[in-house]
């Protein structure tokens, strides 16, 4: 502490101890987050951790970092990130490299699927302390009754969803549901096909490759199952993680596209569909792999706090395996920490951990580059007008292309 | 003469205050936009300069933008014609007298005083697809929402329920300050119910109707947070606005230079509505002072 003797600022009181201000988004369980940060606190007697808490809606926080973080504001040292924000933030120089402060040892244990958004040029400026993936959502009963197996390949899902929905004869009945509403879960839904189907958005020298015949063939398969199939009802364009959650939770689709939170949700006591639904990776197309997409939330280090190294104190404390472990017992959310999936007392309160595990193996970023919230926000509304049936997904792609190209060529 | 100047400047000294005010509060921000929205400005890539008329250059060529301008002047047009003629016929009606008045006065109220994004919320429950009300009382299967024809339409629905009580509120002070005596006199004169509504109240409430037409105008041309709610713009940008489409470009993309241009363009095309409603109140003044 001898170097900040001289410098006594605010953020140190009489003792010496440096206060941390850790922003982070409100938690419905903040209560037990706060108790971690108190284990923290009681392990490094030097350091105190004043938490920041933001608004839920990931757009407030967004904009609370980007005006913060612009301005060279250095009031908070500790930053909980959006996964699709830390490329945007490490290329305009707001948070720190971590590479410093982190050991290969601390990293290993962490799904590699979650690291590789963080990384940006060959440096680390995040860590993930909560991951999510996308995941298929099956009723059980209803593949059983017709002696299913649960698909792994999306023409496999097709004619299975199309052959219920003609044996159930039930005309409030889905096949199969995903986020279809414009906004950024369409584009989380959509990369799951296109990647699936070998394709992607950028190549990876950077180029666009959104109108590539793998990008579109996936993009047509998601129109067909809505316009040809007749499998994924027209509603689908309203649709977000919620709304298609209330459907399938009310007992009228055979499968759903969404994020493990709904797990919890649809097996709870007052669920209709109850200890009837299964858990799947996403689907591919044949000759490819399932590729989910990476939600959650990573921490990282505002470029301008001065107490860099205390702040890198709290960031391995919350990759510790016991710590992530205590995230996913009390938070509910799912840690990084592959080693937590592993332990006997968690499977014995998770019991579906390990039907997620391979998804999580698979997990992929959505582009990690600083432009993909401009590539999310043109690619939006052409993904949209390709599954309304406004334009052909030929035509909607190509168009995403080009405006992605005249934005590429901005910088 | 020497009084004379001493009284002039304090006035404008006690006028200061309020002038500082005013500047800073609304001139300034409105200053700092239209210097943006001459530069090229992305923070992320730490890219500042100026562009001069760049940004309009791409504006004019922007399929987005123009999209976004049609957008907001179908939302205006429907939704304010619809709110005016609808709020006319309430404040006429809320005009009578009937057992209940003030009972019905404080009801149509209502709308007017829920916050735009709690009325966004539960309309998207009314106008979910899956188990809305609006499907269930019309009997049908909509994707108000979903749909590129319906979501625009559902959305000033939505407007129309939020907005009119406010037509009604201004019609309705304007008619409470309609002479007796003049419908007396049209009465003698043998005028029918609609002769009177034509000839006497409907030239009177003109300057009201005008005012009410001038807000609703201003306020449905900077739309945000029905729509940003009930469909973000989509499907297909069919409801992209042109505040939604500067809010993504400067807050979700963070183009503050491209996107203070829509914003100003935005300005421009908001002012000009307002300037033309202007004209047109003025002389509606004059008529109804001679």
């Amino acid at each position: 502490m001898a170097g900040h003797l001289g410098c006594a600022t605010s953020q140190q009181d009489a003792a010496g101890a440096v206060t941390l201000v850790f922003t982070h988004a409100k938690h419905p369980q903040a209560a037990y987050l706060t108790d971690l940060v108190r284990l923290f606190e009681a392990e490094n007697p030097g350091i105190r951790v004043r938490e920041e808490i933001l608004p839920s809606s990931s757009d407030e926080q967004h904009q609370f970092y980007v005006i913060n973080l612009a301005a060279q504001a250095g009031e908070f040292d500790v930053l909980d990130m959006d996964v699709i924000w830390v490329p945007e933030f490490a290329r305009a120089g707001w948070v720190a490299a971590l590479d410093p402060w982190l050991e290969p040892a601390h990293l290993e244990p962490l799904h590699p699927g979650a690291l590789r958004a963080d990384r940006l040029n060959g440096r680390l400026y995040g860590v993930p302390w909560f991951v999510d993936t996308g995941v298929l959502y099956y009723r059980r009963d209803l593949l059983e009754k017709y002696f299913f197996q649960p698909p792994e390949t999306y023409p496999e899902l097709l004619r299975i969803a199309r052959e219920i929905l003609r044996r159930e004869q039930r005309p409030e009945l889905a096949g199969f549901l995903w986020q279809g509403k414009q906004y950024e879960g369409l584009v989380c839904t959509a990369l799951e096909f296109i990647r699936g189907n070998g394709g992607d958005l950028l190549r990876a020298d950077g180029a666009a490759t959104l109108a590539d015949d793998a990008t579109v063939e996936a993009v047509q398969f998601m129109a067909d199952l809505i316009h040809d199939a007749g499998v994924t009802p027209p509603l689908v364009t309203t649709l977000d993680e919620e709304s298609a959650r209330h459907i399938f939770q009310s007992g009228r689709a055979v499968f759903m596209r969404n994020w493990p939170y709904a797990w919890a949700l649809l097996n709870a006591a007052e669920s209709p569909v109850a200890s009837q639904v299964g858990i799947l990776k996403v689907p591919h197309f044949a000759g490819h792999v399932s590729a989910p997409t990476l939600g959650g939330y990573h921490l990282g280090i505002n470029a301008n706090s001065r107490h860099q190294a205390e702040a890198a104190a709290l960031l391995r404390f919350f990759i510790r395996e016991d710590v992530q472990k205590q995230i996913l017992l009390k938070l509910g959310v799912l840690p990084a920490h592959r080693g937590v999936y592993e332990d006997p007392a968690v499977l014995a309160a998770y019991p579906v951990l390990p039907a997620l595990l391979p998804a999580l193996e698979r997990v992929t970023p959505r582009p990690v580059t600083p432009y993909y919230l401009m590539i999310s926000q043109i690619l939006q509304p052409e993904l949209s007008a390709a599954i309304a049936g406004i334009r052909t997904p030929q035509e909607a792609m190509q168009r995403a292309q080009q405006q992605t190209e005249h934005l590429l060529g901005l910088e | 003469m020497r009084e004379a100047v001493r009284e002039l400047f304090r006035r404008y000294a006690l006028l200061a205050p309020a002038l500082l005010l005013v500047a800073v509060a609304a001139l300034l921000p409105v200053l700092f936009t239209i210097w943006l929205s001459f530069r090229r400005q992305m923070p992320i890539f730490g890219i500042s300069q100026w562009t001069g008329l760049d940004n309009y250059g791409f504006l004019l060529e922007d399929p987005r933008f123009w999209n976004a301008v049609a957008n907001t002047g179908y939302f205006v047009a429907v939704s304010v014609a619809l709110e005016t003629a609808l709020g006319l016929g309430f404040a006429l009606l809320l005009n009578r007298k009937f057992p209940g008045r003030g009972l019905a006065r404080a009801l149509v109220l209502i709308p007017w005083a829920v916050p735009s994004v709690a009325a966004a919320r539960f309309w998207e429950w009314i106008l979910n697809a899956d188990f809305g009300l609006l499907n269930y009382l019309l009997g049908v299967r909509i994707h108000w929402l979903g749909d590129p024809f319906w979501a625009m339409h559902a959305a000033i629905l939505a407007d129309v329920w939020k907005s009119t009580p406010f037509v009604v509120i201004l019609l309705l002070a304007g008619l409470q300050l309609m002479p007796e005596e003049l419908y007396r006199a049209a009465r003698i004169d043998g005028a029918g119910p609609w002769q009177m509504f034509r000839h006497v109240t409907l030239p009177l409430l003109k300057p009201f109707l005008l005012l009410a037409l001038i807000f609703r105008t201003m306020d449905a041309a900077r739309v945000f947070d029905l729509l940003f709610v009930l469909t973000g713009g989509g499907p297909a940008n069919q409801t992209e606005t042109m505040v939604v489409y500067s809010y993504k470009l400067l807050y979700r993309t963070l183009q503050f230079g491209y996107g203070s241009a829509v914003a100003v363009a935005t300005f421009a095309f908001i002012l000009a509505l307002s300037l033309g409603y202007l004209r047109m109140l003025n002389r509606a003044w004059q008529l109804r002072r001679e």
